[in-house]
């Protein structure tokens, strides 16, 4: 009774809880008071005792010339963007860094054109990048942004033919890759694939290829255009090299886009018959079958610790980070050697020289000699560790930080 | 008349600028949009709507493939739309009855208002496979003489599977439109009809077609809702430059073109002003649009009131 007339009145919530009869105020307090307890212990259960950054007394002990640095620097947070390539990595070193020091590190994984552009516009501490910054970029700074290819990854090319069992590799060269993405090759039963695959050439169907690729502006569209154009022996010319190219497969109508290493990944995996090029950190999440690709050496390989090292030995990586960066990636892919895969391209943090915000400095600072002692020894699958020399360029670049 | 007090002045003023705001919102965004596209008509001209190329690199941009494709998917979905929409709404005016009719109606509502991120997650996963196997291969087997199935459905992402699921996830907003037209005829001519001995189908014919601006109209802004629809025209419509009459081909919309390439456009001359005048093109014919069929279901209304 005393309801649907306070109902039709509707009067305010503080009105109606004192027309209330007293019983049913008791109970919902109580209700409302076990629900909150309730919530809070199940959060403590799944949380608690982890990584509160101002509770000094659970974190392991720190060396003592640090100790003091890091208390002051605790609830300091650095904001980067960029790359999606190198995502999974730096969030694995943001988890083991903040459990350390206390210092937060968000990321965006945006791409590497956006990234630069956020951090030019002082958006963010610092950028990620495929690509190094082009020479124009470089000269147009020079002096004030230092780089350092802190990461190597490989660009993998994978393939869904259901008729070929999964421990059988198919073999491809950058000749047969560029026909394919110029729409040239049209069936994966075609005379120059089966040449390079004696073994399987009977399993390959009769069925069209379609070819996958990135459908936004991507590091990885770079290195593997780079790697096209380089050892295809003029098949794939220097126009179709780039960020965002366009394909001449579209043209057949046999070409589909996706959006980021997740789109082509999940097209790869959906159409039949398709090929693509992915980050090797997707390829192995999602178990696609990758191909091996003939180096220079002539040797097919397919990407392992091995042949990724193998390729490093040769990269040209400048001593200083404030050089130009803009040559390496040409030095890393295709690059000579027995064992050496050929589809290599290094991820690069950009950061400023000078920072306005002292803890800000002083926090870039202690992550990039923390990545270049310990954050090494915590490589994701599907990353690789940059030889020596780059170390000590974090080192250098640690140093190189000043703050206003 | 009496003359309003200074509290009802400063009352009316106190309003003003919040509900100008949207209007204001409106015309600015519209003057920015065309601001920012002059540039790339002036340097790229009639080229840039009789081409169909996406090079940054080289700084050639061609929009043909991307407008056809939204007004080629918008067009299907409204098909599609009309074809699921209309006797659902028939469906829950005629013959359902109280819990039963609340339950569907609310499931209804609860689908449109769905985020359109699990429409195209569940397009792209089960619906594309499924159209390509059921609907776009027996297609081409059986009339491979017509244009629009002439090419073979080789990946399931194509203009034709956009266009289905851009068109399931609209047919709650048409359905909604179409059954407030509906309800909103005066019961004398339902009375009229049985009066005059008609049976249930002759009485809902006669009701359709009563209905039928309206009805048009709703299709009319639903095409114009489905032009902007973005996540699920990037997941299934194979984002690729291609143009062809064949609707089983892989191809571009506007809003997929935006949704791909906006984030790195600045990194190139020309590629965000060409953006932007492929938004112009898109928003000038959506508005157009939903103003005819906003103004069409008005006027309707008032004319079938008795």
């Amino acid at each position: 009774m005393y309801w649907k007339d306070l109902y039709k009145l509707r009067l305010s919530l503080v009105t109606q809880v004192m027309y209330m009869r007293k019983n049913t105020v008791v109970v919902m307090l109580i209700t409302v008071a076990i629900v909150i307890i309730a919530t809070y212990s199940i959060l403590q259960i799944y949380y608690g005792g982890s990584k509160e950054p101002l509770t000094s007394a659970t974190q392991t002990p720190t060396p003592t010339t640090t100790t003091s640095i890091s208390i002051q620097l605790q609830g300091v947070v650095l904001q980067g963007a960029g790359a999606t390539f190198v995502y999974p990595q730096l969030s694995e070193w943001a988890k083991k860094f903040q459990e350390r020091y206390g210092i937060q590190i968000n990321y965006q994984s945006v791409g590497s054109g956006a990234g630069q552009s956020m951090f030019f516009q002082k958006v963010v501490d610092f950028g990620c990048s495929d690509p190094p910054l082009s020479r124009d970029t470089w000269l147009k700074y020079n002096g004030s942004v230092l780089q350092v290819p802190w990461l190597f990854g490989p660009v993998v090319v994978v393939y869904n033919i259901p008729e070929i069992p999964k421990d059988a590799v198919l073999r491809l060269d950058a000749i047969a890759i560029a026909k394919i993405y110029k729409g040239e090759i049209r069936y994966w039963n075609n005379e120059y694939i089966k040449s390079l695959n004696p073994d399987i050439a009977h399993l390959l169907p009769n069925k069209e290829i379609v070819a996958v690729y990135r459908s936004d502006s991507s590091g990885t569209t770079e290195l593997f255009t780079t790697f096209l154009y380089k050892a295809s022996n003029g098949v794939w010319t220097k126009d179709l090299v780039g960020k965002s190219v366009s394909w001449p497969v579209e043209a057949t109508g046999r070409g589909v886009g996706g959006k980021g290493n997740e789109g082509v990944t999940q097209n790869v995996m959906q159409i039949p018959y398709s090929i693509g090029y992915v980050e090797w950190s997707y390829a192995i999440k999602n178990n696609l079958s990758i191909a091996a690709i003939k180096n220079a050496a002539g040797n097919f390989v397919i990407p392992t610790r091995e042949t990724l090292e193998e390729a490093l030995k040769n990269a040209r990586i400048p001593t200083s980070p404030i050089d130009d960066f803009s040559g390496i990636v040409d030095s890393v892919i295709y690059a000579t050697g027995e064992k050496s895969y050929p589809i290599l391209g290094p991820t690069h943090i950009i950061l400023w020289r000078r920072y306005d915000d002292s803890k800000k400095a002083e926090a870039l600072k202690l992550f990039l000699k923390w990545v270049a002692e310990e954050g090494y020894n915590h490589i994701v699958e599907g990353y690789v560790a940059p030889p020596q020399s780059v170390k000590e360029l974090l080192i250098k670049a640690a140093n190189e930080i000043m703050s206003q | 008349m009496v003359k309003p007090s200074k509290r009802d002045k400063l009352f009316f003023l106190s309003l003003l600028p919040l509900s100008v705001s949207l209007l204001a919102i409106l015309i600015l965004s519209i003057i920015t949009i065309v601001l920012r596209s002059l540039d790339s008509f002036q340097h790229f001209g009639s080229q840039l709507i009789t081409s169909s190329v996406w090079n940054p690199e080289k700084e050639v941009y061609g929009l043909l493939a991307p407008i056809i494709g939204s007004l080629a998917t918008s067009a299907l979905a409204v098909l599609t739309a009309l074809v699921l929409s209309l006797p659902l709404s028939i469906m829950i005016a005629e013959y359902l009855r109280g819990f039963a009719k609340s339950v569907v109606s609310s499931v209804v509502e609860l689908m449109g208002g769905m985020p359109t991120i699990i429409y195209a997650v569940w397009a792209s996963q089960y619906l594309v496979p499924f159209l390509k196997q059921l609907v776009m291969e027996p297609l081409h087997r059986v009339l491979p003489f017509i244009p629009l199935f002439s090419c073979r459905p080789i990946a399931g992402f194509s203009i034709f599977a956009a266009g289905v699921a851009i068109g399931i996830s609209i047919v709650p907003y048409v359905t909604a439109l179409i059954l407030e037209a509906y309800q909103s005829i005066p019961m004398m001519y339902r009375e009229a009809c049985y009066g005059i001995g008609a049976t249930k189908y002759e009485t809902v014919r006669v009701m359709i077609s009563l209905a039928r601006p309206a009805i048009i109209a709703a299709l009319i802004l639903g095409f114009a809702r489905a032009l902007g629809e973005t996540t699920i025209a990037v997941a299934t419509v194979g984002n690729s430059m291609y143009l062809s009459s064949c609707l089983f081909a892989p191809g571009y919309t506007v809003s997929a073109l935006i949704a791909s390439q906006f984030a790195n456009a600045h990194l190139y001359q020309y590629a965000e002003t060409v953006l932007y005048s492929s938004i112009l093109v898109v928003v000038l014919i959506a508005i157009v649009l939903s103003f005819y069929g906003s103004t069409t279901i008005i006027k309707w209304r008032s004319r079938i009131i008795v």
